[in-house]
């Protein structure tokens, strides 16, 4: 008998010992990342290789929106960052192909443009539908950044997407009777992570 | 045993334990928006095992099958499956525009909360999420034992959980299975209980942005037990140990943001796996009341310990 109440009292500590255990919950904080997407849209009616298209993007309310659909706020957010970027063509309804070199270049407020995207011999009708991922230029990215960084101190940061188109650029060359015409977009990739409580098991 | 206000505080405690991790299913969602297939598969893997290890745990806690009559026992079980350090990490890859794609090691759900930054191209980033610094993963569930018919019982699993909130969605788990008794178609000198069967069960975990299931689970155990009951007056403890082949299943469905503007619906299907199971347990027997205690060796090991009440 006595064996026996020395296994119940055993049993009895392990029990406690295991539901006391189980049951102990740490206050955690783990970094949530969330994925957004900004993106500005053109649309492309050239007679000539020579022309630029400027889209003006209020930079703040794109990234206030991302925050928005994720149900978080601006003071939520502890750090953002650039990923990457990339562009497609969304229209092009020529009987035949164009092949465009180039540049996007980005400038915030009135300050100066800095290239961000440069793109060579892209051919219109392979990249229809197509998310061609683009090599990011340092000096856009600066810009991108300071303005990521000036939104989350509050500012609300509005950018300028220029396409610049020189001579030599667009095969064949546009003219009256036959102009290059389509719509594109180009899109930037950020990352913000926050921090979050979590209660859970240790 | 321990007293019932103390036990139900224990049950208690692992039922809130239970909501907080379905509330954490919409933390899990937003971990795996960055994530395409091959990230989120490496990301969720010690999850998957360990709720594969859990499910097949606690089936049992003796061989002792009667031929004949009625028995109810309502059971509490609580399993719990630990970490390695191996699981905390996984070998991740960038995804989306970030070029040049870059590997990292950087943690699972299960693993630490920071999350881990690569550098880029042209002064850009990616960052991989955190996990959510588990330690273990436990799962309480009560569970119906009933008996006996030309030697069969019938055991019963079911929890429903709805947390109240859409966005979070429920946690639901339903299980059955019937066992055999082997031991009466033995010599009445034989020194040991023997049984076997089956145990089927499905789980599943939060609600995705399309309303559907975020992670649901499927787990089949089939094996035999064998035990011995050694008495000393209205006493008796009962060591017990069983061997399983155990399968188990786990699909997810959320939506991923890495691919970029649109966002992609990702079925994740983890396949079948299966383990042979080894467990050893002891149970402690007084009348209508039984405690037990068990380990079970397998690819995700998994210890479990629970109470049964009834005739």
């Amino acid at each position: 008998m006595k064996k026996i109440s020395g296994m119940v009292l055993i049993l009895l500590l392990v029990f406690v010992v295991m539901g006391g255990v189980s049951c102990i919950l740490e206050d955690k904080v783990i970094e949530i990342v969330l994925t957004g997407t900004t993106c500005a849209t053109f649309h492309e009616n050239e007679d000539s290789e020579n022309f630029t298209t400027p889209e003006t993007l209020d930079y703040g309310d794109e990234i206030e929106d991302i925050l928005a659909d994720n149900g978080i706020s601006r003071d939520d957010i502890v750090s953002a960052v650039v990923v990457g970027g990339m562009y497609t063509v969304t229209a092009f309804s020529h009987t035949h192909d164009w092949t465009c070199s180039g540049e996007i270049t980005v400038r915030r407020d009135a300050g100066p443009d800095m290239t961000l995207i440069e793109y060579t011999s892209v051919s219109l009708m392979a990249t229809l539908g197509v998310d061609v991922t683009a090599d990011l230029e340092p000096g856009g990215v600066t810009i991108l950044d300071d303005a990521l960084q000036d939104f989350l101190a509050g500012a609300n940061p509005v950018l300028t997407f220029t396409v610049v188109s020189e001579t030599g650029d667009v095969d064949p060359d546009p003219s009256p009777s036959d102009p290059l015409v389509f719509d594109w977009k180009a899109c930037i990739t950020i990352h913000v992570t926050m921090d979050e409580d979590f209660e859970g098991p240790a | 045993m321990a007293s019932p206000k103390r036990f139900l505080r224990v049950i208690a405690g692992l039922l809130l334990t239970l909501i907080m991790a379905t509330g954490a299913a919409a933390q899990v969602e937003d971990q795996l928006s960055n994530y395409s297939v091959d990230n989120a598969t490496g990301y969720l893997q010690p999850l998957a095992d360990g709720i594969g290890a859990d499910l097949n745990s606690g089936l049992f806690h003796s061989a002792h099958i009667p031929k004949m009559g009625m028995y109810l026992r309502f059971e509490v079980r609580v399993m719990s499956a630990r970490f390695g350090d191996d699981d905390k990490t996984f070998e991740a890859t960038t995804e989306g525009d970030f070029l040049p794609q870059k590997t990292a090691e950087t943690s699972t759900v299960v693993g630490p909360g920071d999350a881990t930054t690569v550098p880029g191209q042209a002064g850009t980033s990616f960052i991989f999420p955190g996990g959510f610094d588990i330690g273990a993963f436990t799962l309480a569930t009560p569970q119906l034992r009933v008996g006996s018919y030309m030697g069969t019982e019938a055991l019963i699993r079911y929890i429903a959980l709805d947390v109240g909130d859409v966005e979070l969605g429920n946690i639901s788990l339903f299980g059955f299975g019937l066992r055999h008794s082997i031991s009466q178609y033995m010599s009445p000198t034989f020194p040991i209980e023997l049984a076997g069967g089956f145990f089927w069960q499905s789980f599943k975990i939060g609600e995705n942005a399309a309303g559907d299931d975020l992670m649901k689970s499927s787990a089949l155990s089939i094996g035999v037990q064998a035990s011995k009951r050694f008495a000393s007056g209205i006493l008796f403890i009962e060591p017990y140990t069983g061997l399983s082949l155990d399968r188990f299943s786990m699909e997810v469905a959320y939506e991923s943001d890495a691919a970029g503007e649109d966002a992609e619906a990702i079925d994740l299907d983890f396949g079948t796996e299966s383990s042979v199971r080894f467990t050893a347990g002891l149970a402690l027997n007084l009348p209508a009341i039984n405690g037990h205690v068990e380990y079970s060796l397998a690819s995700q090991s998994s210890f479990s310990f629970g109470v049964s009440i009834g005739n």
